[in-house]
């Protein structure tokens, strides 16, 4: 039994190109999960520091290039693991969006990896999605890949299967 | 040709009609009867015996009073055999006519005719219940019986646990999550159709991807794992 999708419209674009809102949005997601993962690590890591090292406790205050590029490496290994794998990031399990390649097959993870560099590092290109007969970004010309619409992920369609004992008392 | 056994032919005995009872009927009257003309001579005899004198009556009357005894006899045992025919041949008949009686009543309109609300007003169910001891029919069920013989493993089994489970965790958080979609899906939209407009594009954006499979597998299988 898998997960019913009410408004009929919605439904029908499931597998369809996403439009830009819901990119962009799925995108400020991830690029917010990894802002929050890079401060848990700055505070863990300058924690640790000054237990060991140090004699008062503080909130380190990195410079920022340090600061951005953990953000960019930490957004870069998110992405490309979702991308590589289900083709969902966090972000985008969040908005109901996959990555694909043009053929619908799954992403490599050298394509997966590439396309995560490129949305980070110039994230500005999602705007050929407004203009792009078909939705394409730069990232998804370049890269050769496709955003869907896909709601429901595959755990959801795929029902628990059990061992199949044999009939009690039988 | 060969010629096929024919099998014994059976004659039932018939059960005993009308015509039966009546001969019976007739029999027994006769032997009473004859049973009756007996005693009568019975008597006689016994009458002369006291009048007579010994001496005239003994030899004669003997003779007579033996015959008469005789046929008594005969006829007492006649009597019993045909009150036993005849009580056979009355039970035959009467069961005969009580049949053709009740194959000639019409079971549903007699049914219609008893007023049934009438008769089921006069019960009274109350009373009837107060009369019944719960506690007593209760007492004497045997609940850890009834327990033992339902195969809870075999329900639990046949229940998709795994799924009531998972539909009841993410169908709110499912239902909320696709309310904020349909509102982007439809930004989407609205704003691809406001870019076409200003730019003048004649066709339909082409968002189809073929071959993609909404409920096909997700999870890319690794080269090693293949």
């Amino acid at each position: 039994m898998s997960r019913f999708i009410r408004n009929p419209r919605a439904q029908a674009l499931q597998g369809h190109r996403a439009g830009i809102v819901s990119r962009a949005l799925a995108f400020a997601a991830d690029l917010g999960i990894a802002f929050v993962l890079a401060t848990g690590l700055f505070a863990g890591v300058s924690l640790l520091w000054d237990l060991f090292f140090s004699d008062d406790l503080g909130v380190p205050r990195p410079a920022g290039g340090v600061s951005a590029t953990v953000i960019f490496v930490i957004l870069v290994l998110t992405l490309g693991l979702g991308w590589g794998s289900t083709g969902r990031s966090i972000g985008k399990q969040l908005v109901g969006l996959r990555v694909v390649r043009a053929d619908a097959a799954p992403l490599e993870p050298g394509q997966a990896y590439l396309r995560a560099i490129l949305c980070a590092l110039v994230p500005i290109g999602l705007l050929l999605a407004l203009f792009d007969r078909r939705n394409r970004s730069v990232q998804d010309v370049l890269c050769k890949t496709v955003v869907v619409y896909d709601w429901v992920p595959e755990v959801a369609h795929v029902p628990v299967s059990r061992p199949q004992s044999g009939q009690p008392g039988a | 040709m060969p010629i096929a056994p024919v099998p014994p032919v059976v004659v039932p005995p018939a059960a005993p009609g009308v015509f039966d009872l009546v001969a019976r009927g007739a029999r027994v009257g006769v032997d009473a009867a004859g049973l009756l003309a007996a005693e009568v001579a019975d008597a006689t005899v016994r009458i002369a015996r006291a009048v007579l004198p010994p001496a005239v009556t003994t030899g004669p009357l003997e003779f007579v009073g033996d015959a008469v005894e005789r046929r008594r006899t005969e006829a007492r045992r006649r009597e019993a055999a045909n009150a036993d025919a005849t009580a056979d041949a009355v039970q035959a008949v009467v069961r005969r006519v009580v049949e053709l009686v009740i194959d000639q009543i019409d079971m549903s309109a007699l049914v219609r005719r008893i007023p049934i609300d009438e008769v089921v007003d006069q019960i009274d169910i109350d009373a009837i219940a107060e009369r019944i001891d719960v506690d007593a029919v209760v007492a004497r069920v045997d609940i850890d019986a009834i327990v033992a013989r339902i195969d809870v493993a075999g329900i639990v089994a046949s229940m998709d646990l795994g799924a009531i489970v998972r539909d009841s965790t993410t169908g709110l958080a499912g239902e909320t999550l696709d309310g904020v979609r349909v509102q982007l899906m439809g930004l989407d939209l609205l704003l691809a159709r406001l870019v076409d407009r200003i730019t003048f594009r004649r066709t339909p954006r082409d968002t189809a991807v073929p071959g993609y499979d909404v409920a096909g597998p997700e999870i890319r299988t690794p080269r090693g794992l293949r």
